[in-house]
């Protein structure tokens, strides 16, 4: 049964009490909250996804948003993330339940599955093949990351990207796409269908939106996709949007230094994360126009074979 | 006592009972079980016993990824006590490797599956100002602990803070006694380092003998108040005294230094709650003579109402109304044992009131 | 082994499973260690000529400096036996 035949106030009902148990791409949640904006972020933008009864399913994680019981809550309102029973976050403001919820969902994968390499980047797919966007923040990886999701690129996922160990595919967690500060009112501008839920303020981030992830992508979350290239993009005003191979081994290098597993992996870790850089094209990617960078994209997932650099 | 009621204890005790379990079962046997960091050693154990198959497919990647960890830690164990045995070099003292590390570098059945924390070293008393330094030239360095905690460390229990790799993060615990100055117990380390057994491969380092590794454990768990990881700590003893009991006279050997060292009241609670938790089988000879050691009847009707609670996986499901005041009868008991009373009580006010006892919380 | 070592064109990363440390050898390193993984003691002269030869010496300091340095380099990390 999808979320969405859930009616909202059942939703909220069941979320307050027993929870909800909700598959995203390769993990299953058990979600509990009795704050009103994480049921309406779901409502909102987990649609698509997959609900059972909380009870009789076996849940990945457990996880739980909710007001800490202590005096200073009623001060400012607060509100905490528990993985099962555990507070691995200091708590926030109220106003950012929601993406609490998404930031520590994204603390239990990358905690926890260990049978994926996996690397903070962004990652999306176009005719078979993935490109995987790892970018510091201010690089204006969420707004490409949005924009080709809307143009036909399949999202695979905006914040980890997941690589299985045994096979060296990439598996898709097409959770909603987080936006932040400028970000927001471009992607609304670029395409007025998109759904983005109310944004919260004054996070460590700025300000934070999520937008619904496109129907297609989360139809297609169980099917995994191979890597293709690996592309650093970065937002310059006015610069000319053009491609730049990149050294594979310090692409490599990279890689290693900012996935969340690496080193806990061992061996592990390199012998997937060079198979990965072996097959995929390597680039920097300097943009100004989003439908500029969105056309050479298009081109790339075109005319693979001539774009991929033997070694 | 009461059978315990996690499940696993449970698998342990009986790992054919996965056969029956259903998938809400697994759901909870599993968050029990990362609770107590025991997830990669029940991995190895159900695969032995053929059980592989009963694993849900839904379950299957949280025993994989934790054995990964953990085949990987053994690994960053012994370069690690390597690292430290190059440090110390040059001061040509004694270096005993003790507890989960002396398990993985003597290459025991109680090093699989397993999570470290930090690395416990025990050195002579007489050079604590040399053995910090080569580790601080080597990179490990006191810190993270507030001053008022490492004045406890340095003055109050003659132990050097733990010193953390400024490029590793790995910890090492120099110790110069088994157990603080401060404690009430004072069992002779120099008895502990005349028969401590040297390590093949690893010139210079030791651990400690069969028996005293399992007195040791024995008593860590009985004096240590918090313990995050009791379970665990269980399955270590359970693991060593399977592999060590194979060998008919160990038995007598171990009561007989128990009493040497003057630990048999930690050992008589140790087989006790081993052999309630995981069936460990302890010849009923061992538990006899150990009676002599045992508290009087309402003292263990008390330490049994606490151990059953406080050695339980830390997770909700375990818990009962009065598992918090176990656990804090526990943390102030073995403060008593480590602290004379006029050091414990500034201490306790200093650690409830400035330093609560809470889960490190770290910014989102 | 202890070295797992992954060429990607001139340039190289290298895992030393004892450690679980990962290095990256730039182009001069990379073919310095095929020397050494060649010849069990080959000469300056012949070092420095085979590397001229394939203009893997930059424009800084003079070819046996920067030879000398990533040698040692590559003894720091256990790729080549120390002396």
């Amino acid at each position: 049964m999808k979320l969405l035949q859930l009616s909202p106030a059942d939703l909220r009902e069941r979320l307050r009490n027993t929870g909800i148990w909700l598959r995203t791409g390769p993990f299953s949640l058990h979600v509990q909250s009795r704050v009103e904006s994480v049921a309406k972020g779901l409502t909102d933008l987990y649609g698509q996804f997959e609900v059972r009864d909380a009870r009789e399913a076996f849940a990945d994680f457990h996880v739980a948003v909710n007001p800490p019981s202590s005096l200073r809550s009623w001060l400012r309102p607060q509100v905490k993330f528990s993985f099962d029973g555990v507070e691995p976050f200091k708590p926030l403001p109220l106003d950012q339940a929601y993406p609490m919820l998404e930031w520590g969902l994204n603390w239990c994968i990358s905690s926890h599955a260990h049978h994926y390499l996996i690397i903070h980047a962004a990652v999306v797919e176009k005719n078979g093949l993935a490109a995987i966007l790892p970018a510091p923040p201010g690089s204006g990886k969420s707004t490409l990351t949005a924009g080709l999701v809307l143009s036909g690129w399949r999202l695979l996922s905006d914040e980890l990207t997941l690589i299985d160990r045994k096979t060296g595919l990439i598996h898709a967690l097409p959770r909603p796409v987080s936006l932040k500060n400028e970000s927001i009112p471009l992607i609304r501008a670029f395409s007025p269908d998109a759904f983005i839920n109310r944004a919260s303020h004054d996070t460590a981030k700025g300000t934070v939106a999520h937008m619904r992830p496109p129907k297609a992508s989360v139809r297609r979350q169980h099917e995994p996709a191979r890597p293709g290239w690996v592309i650093f993009p970065k937002w310059t005003a006015g610069a000319t949007t053009e491609l730049q191979p990149r050294s594979k081994a310090q692409t490599f290098m990279f890689l290693a230094r900012n996935a969340f597993n690496y080193s806990l992996i061992g061996a592990e870790g390199f012998r997937v994360g060079t198979a990965l850089i072996e097959q995929a094209a390597c680039y920097d990617f300097r943009y100004s126009q989003l439908d500029e960078a969105i056309a050479v994209f298009d081109r790339l997932a075109e005319a693979p074979a001539l774009d991929r650099p033997g070694n | 006592m009461r059978a315990p009621t996690d499940l696993v204890s449970l698998v342990f005790r009986n790992p054919d009972a996965v056969r029956r379990f259903s998938v809400d079962d697994w759901d909870l046997l599993i968050r029990q079980a990362r609770q107590a960091g025991l997830i990669g050693r029940m991995h190895p154990l159900l695969l032995q016993k053929g059980l592989a198959d009963a694993i849900p497919s839904a379950a299957r990647w949280h025993f994989e990824a934790a054995s990964a960890l953990a085949d990987k830690q053994q690994i960053a164990v012994r370069w690690e006590v390597g690292q430290i045995r190059a440090a110390l070099a040059g001061l040509n003292i004694p270096l005993i490797v003790l507890k989960g590390a002396a398990y993985v570098i003597a290459s025991l059945p109680a090093a699989r599956g397993r999570l470290f924390n930090d690395i416990d070293i025990l050195v002579p008393r007489n050079q604590p100002a040399a053995v910090e330094s080569a580790l601080m030239l080597a990179g490990w360095h006191a810190v993270g602990l507030s001053d008022y905690d490492q004045r406890y460390y340095r003055r109050w229990m003659h132990e050097l803070p733990p010193l953390q790799h400024v490029r590793r993060a790995t910890v090492i615990d120099v110790h110069h006694a088994i157990l603080p100055d401060t404690a009430r117990y004072h069992p002779d380390s120099a008895k502990l380092r005349s028969r401590a057994v040297a390590v093949d491969g690893l010139p210079g380092i030791h651990v400690l003998a069969a028996e005293d590794r399992i007195l040791h454990s024995a008593t860590h768990l009985f004096h240590d108040g918090e313990l995050p990881h009791g379970l665990r700590d269980l399955t270590d003893l359970d693991l060593l005294l399977r592999d060590a009991g194979a060998d008919r006279d160990f038995w007598l050997r171990l009561t007989t230094r128990a009493d040497e060292l003057q630990l048999t009241r930690s050992l008589f609670y140790a087989l006790r709650y081993l052999r309630h938790f995981l069936d460990t089988p302890v010849p009923d000879s061992v538990m006899a003579t150990l009676d002599a050691a045992a508290p009087n009847r309402v003292t263990l009707a008390l330490m049994d109402r606490i151990f059953t609670r406080v050695l339980a996986p830390d997770h909700a499901s375990c818990a009962d109304a009065f598992t918090s005041a176990a656990r804090l009868a526990a943390f102030v008991r073995a403060h008593w044992l480590r602290m004379p009373v006029h050091l414990l009580i500034p201490h306790l006010f200093h650690k409830a009131f400035i330093s609560p006892y809470q889960r490190t919380p770290k910014a989102a | 082994m202890r070295f797992q070592l992954k060429q990607f064109g001139s340039e190289a990363v290298v895992y030393d499973s004892e450690s679980g440390d990962t290095h990256y050898l730039p182009p001069l390193a990379l073919a310095l260690l095929q020397i050494y993984r060649e010849h069990p003691r080959p000469s300056q002269d012949d070092i420095v000529r085979s590397l001229t030869e394939r203009s893997l010496f930059d424009s800084g300091l003079p070819p046996k400096t920067q030879v000398d340095e990533t040698l040692n380099g590559l003894r720091r990390i256990g790729l080549v036996s120390p002396k």
